[in-house]
C-alpha cells in the first residue's frame, strides 16, 4: 500500500463575519498520494483557495488535522511550517505570483537561495530548468516583461527547481488562452511523471477532466469525482 | 547575522522601480536628512570643542595649573623638592597674588595684583606674546603690566603712572592706613579675555611682596604641568602628600565657566540630534510604504518557506543600510567641513562680503575647530541606533501580516 503524502482528517473552516459565522467547508477528509494529479473544481467562492491555503500550511483549519508525510502538522509552529514549505511544498497562483523586483532567473533560483544554497550554483541549476520550460532567452527579464504564459512557466520552473513533493496551483491557467493553458498543463503531466503530487484548482472543465480525479467543492462539501459515478468522501 | 537571501531581498528593496518614485523621494530625503544631521552635529561639536580648547589654552596660559597656598603654614623647600622629585615634567615657581585698588586721575578700579617672577620665562611665555603695547623687556621693579581693557577704561598708556593701594594696612602715627605705591606702566597686554584684561595687573614678585608686606614664607607654590588637562589628578595626588595646605587647580577656579560651556555643548547636542530623529521618521514612513507595496511579494516569499523572521530582517536591513550609508557620508562630510572650516569661512566672507565670526566680537582670530574621535563615535552610534529603531518597528509589522489576505493583495 502506497503511503499517503498528505491527509486531512475532519477539517473544518469557518470565518467570523459581522453578519455571522460563515462556514467554508465541513468535515473534509482527503488522502493524496505521490504521483497523483488532482483537479479541484467548484464555483467561485466555494473555498478552493481556502483549502489550498490550508494544505500549503499558510492557513490553519478551524478544527481537524492536516497530516503531512504521516506527521500531524496542524499544531506545529510557524517556523516548522516554513521549513516544510521550503522543502516539500510549492505554490503556483493565477497571476502575479512572481517577485517583481527579481529577474526571471532569480525568481527561479529563489527557493534554493532560501534553503541557503550558493547563488552561483543555484544559477546554473536555474538556467537548466529555464531551458526545460523553453525560457532560455528570458533569464534577465523582469516579470512585467513576460507574457502571462511565460510567467506561469517561470512559476512552474520554480516548482521544478525546488523538487518539492507537493505542488499546489490556484487557478494556474485562469488568465491564459486555450493553447497556453494546455502547454502549462503539459508541465503538470511532467511533474506527475516525476512522482510529484499536484493539486490544481480550476474552472477549466477540459483540463479538470485530464486529471486523475477531481475534487468538487460546493456548499461546504467536497466530493471526489472521476470516471466512475461521483462518490462522497 | 544576515543570510544570503535576506541580503538579496534587502538589496532589491534599495533599488525602487520607476513606479515607486514616491518611495524613492522618501528614501532620498531620509538619506539626506540623516546625512545632514550627522554632518551638522559633527561640525557644531568640533567648533564647540575647538572653542573650548582655545579658551582652555588661554586660561592655562594666563593661570598656573595648580596653586598651593600655605594656609597659615609654611611651604618649605623640602615639600617643593618632594613634588619636583615625584613629577619630573613640571615647573614650580613661588609667587603671590592679592587684591588692590588702582587710582589714577580721579578714577579708581579694584584689581587682582599678580606677582611675576620675570626672570623665569616659562610662566610668562603667554603674557610675553600678549603684549600689544610697550615691551616685555621694560618690565622691571617699579613698573607694571596692565590689560588693554583696564588701560582703556582708566585712559592709561605706556609711561603713565598709577597708584596701587593694597589690602595690607601699615601703622602710622595717624593710625592704620592701606599700603600704597606708585608704578610706571611698562606694557599693555591683550589676552583676549575681557575679564582678565580689565581686572589683572602684573607687578614684579619683589614689588608684590613689598606692597602686600609679605615674606618668603607667605608665598604660594604655583605648578605648571606639561599636561594641564590632568591637573585634577595631580592635585589629588599632592593633597594626599600633604593635607595642611590649601591646594586647587585651574579647573577649580573656572568651574562655573566650564560647566556653562559643558551645559551649552550638551544642549546643542540634544537639539541637533533631533534632526537625526526627524530624519529617521522618513525611514519609518518609507519602510511602511515599501512593505505595503511589497505585501504580495512578502506573501509569495512566505509560501516558498521564507520565515517571518528572515523577511523582517531583510526589511530591517534595508532601513539600516540607508541609515548606515547616510551616517558614514555625514561623518565624512562633517569631518571635511570641520577641517576646512576656516577656509570655508573666508570663502563665504569674500563671496557674500560679510564678516562671518568677527574676531573682535569672539576674541578668536580664526574659527576654532577640533575634531574629537570620541564625539564622532557617539554620533555614529546614536545615528545608527536611531535608524535601527526606525527600521525595526515597521519591519516588525510583517510578522503580524496575514499571508492568506496578503496573497490576494494587489
Amino acid at each position: 500500500m502506497t503511503k499517503n503524502l498528505l491527509e486531512t482528517s475532519k477539517i473544518k473552516k469557518s470565518f467570523n463575519h459581522k453578519n455571522g459565522l460563515i462556514k467554508i467547508f465541513d468535515n473534509v477528509n482527503l488522502k493524496i498520494k505521490r504521483g497523483e494529479l488532482i483537479a479541484l473544481i467548484g464555483p467561485s467562492g466555494s473555498g478552493k483557495s481556502s483549502l489550498l491555503n490550508i494544505l500549503s500550511l499558510i492557513d490553519t483549519p478551524t478544527s481537524g488535522k492536516v497530516i503531512f508525510e504521516g506527521k500531524d502538522v496542524t499544531k506545529i509552529n510557524e517556523n516548522e511550517k516554513s521549513e516544510i514549505r521550503k522543502r516539500k511544498i510549492s505554490m503556483i497562483f493565477q497571476g502575479n505570483n512572481l517577485l517583481s523586483d527579481f529577474t526571471c532567473i532569480e525568481n527561479v533560483l529563489m527557493p534554493l537561495v532560501i534553503r541557503g544554497e550558493e547563488i552561483n550554483k543555484s544559477k546554473k541549476k536555474a538556467q537548466k530548468v529555464l531551458k526545460d520550460v523553453n525560457l532560455n532567452n528570458r533569464h534577465e527579464h523582469f516579470p512585467n516583461e513576460l507574457s502571462g504564459g511565460e510567467q506561469q512557466r517561470v512559476a512552474i520552473a520554480r516548482s521544478l527547481i525546488a523538487e518539492t513533493d507537493l505542488i499546489l496551483a490556484d487557478e494556474p491557467t485562469g488568465n491564459l488562452d486555450y493553447k497556453t493553458s494546455n502547454e502549462i498543463f503539459s508541465y503538470f503531466i511532467r511533474l506527475k511523471k516525476m512522482n510529484k503530487a499536484i493539486i490544481f484548482a480550476t474552472h477549466n472543465r477540459e483540463l479538470a477532466n485530464k486529471a486523475d480525479y477531481k475534487l468538487s467543492i460546493s456548499e461546504g462539501n467536497i466530493k471526489r469525482v472521476n470516471a466512475k459515478p461521483a462518490k462522497r468522501i | 547575522m544576515f543570510s544570503k537571501v535576506e541580503r538579496l531581498i534587502s538589496s532589491r528593496n534599495l533599488k525602487p522601480k520607476k513606479k515607486e518614485g514616491f518611495l524613492k523621494v522618501i528614501s532620498t530625503f531620509s538619506f539626506l536628512g540623516i546625512m545632514l544631521g550627522v554632518a551638522i552635529l559633527i561640525i557644531v561639536m568640533s567648533v564647540m570643542n575647538g572653542f573650548r580648547t582655545d579658551l582652555t589654552n588661554k586660561i592655562l596660559g594666563l593661570n598656573p595649573h595648580i596653586i598651593i597656598e600655605p594656609n597659615g603654614n609654611y611651604i618649605d623647600n623640602n615639600f617643593e623638592k618632594k613634588i619636583k622629585k615625584k613629577y619630573e615634567n613640571i615647573y614650580i615657581s613661588r609667587t603671590f597674588s592679592g587684591e588692590g585698588v588702582v587710582l589714577t586721575r580721579g578714577n579708581a578700579k579694584g584689581v587682582l595684583i599678580k606677582g611675576a617672577n620675570y626672570n623665569t620665562s616659562k610662566e610668562f611665555n603667554f603674557l610675553r606674546k600678549s603684549i600689544t603695547n610697550g615691551s616685555y623687556n621694560d618690565f622691571k621693579e617699579g613698573t607694571a603690566l596692565i590689560g588693554v581693557e583696564l588701560a582703556y577704561s582708566l585712559g592709561l598708556s605706556i609711561g603713565d603712572k598709577i597708584n596701587i593701594t593694597s589690602t595690607t594696612f601699615i601703622n602710622t602715627p595717624l593710625g592704620g592706613v592701606p599700603k600704597q605705591e606708585n608704578y610706571k606702566i611698562s606694557g599693555i597686554f591683550n589676552s583676549g579675555f575681557f575679564e582678565y584684561d580689565k581686572n589683572v595687573i602684573f607687578l614684579t614678585l619683589k614689588d608684590t611682596m613689598s606692597i602686600f608686606d609679605k615674606t618668603e614664607k607667605d608665598l604660594n607654590l604655583e605648578i605648571y604641568l606639561k599636561e594641564p588637562l590632568k591637573a585634577d589628578r595631580y592635585k589629588n595626588e599632592i593633597i594626599d602628600m600633604k593635607e595642611d595646605f590649601y591646594i586647587y587647580s585651574w579647573s577649580d577656579l573656572n568651574k562655573s565657566f566650564f560647566s556653562a560651556l559643558k551645559v551649552e555643548r550638551n544642549v546643542m547636542f540634544i537639539i541637533l540630534t533631533l534632526i537625526i530623529i526627524v530624519a529617521a521618521f522618513n525611514i519609518i514612513s518609507g519602510l511602511t510604504i515599501l512593505i505595503k507595496n511589497k505585501t504580495k511579494e512578502i506573501a509569495i516569499l512566505k509560501t516558498m518557506g521564507l520565515t517571518n523572521n528572515s523577511i523582517v530582517k531583510s526589511f530591517f536591513l534595508t532601513g539600516l543600510t540607508i541609515g548606515f550609508l547616510a551616517t558614514v557620508t555625514g561623518i565624512i562630510l562633517g569631518v571635511i567641513f570641520s577641517i576646512y572650516i576656516e577656509q570655508i569661512r573666508i570663502f563665504f566672507s569674500s563671496v557674500f562680503n560679510l564678516e562671518i565670526f568677527p574676531s573682535d566680537v569672539y576674541l578668536l582670530d580664526k574659527m576654532p575647530s577640533e575634531i574629537n574621535f570620541f564625539s564622532i563615535v557617539i554620533i555614529f552610534l546614536f545615528s545608527l541606533l536611531t535608524t535601527a529603531l526606525a527600521s525595526y518597528f515597521p519591519s516588525k509589522a510583517i510578522s503580524r501580516m496575514d499571508t492568506t489576505k496578503a496573497l490576494k493583495y494587489d
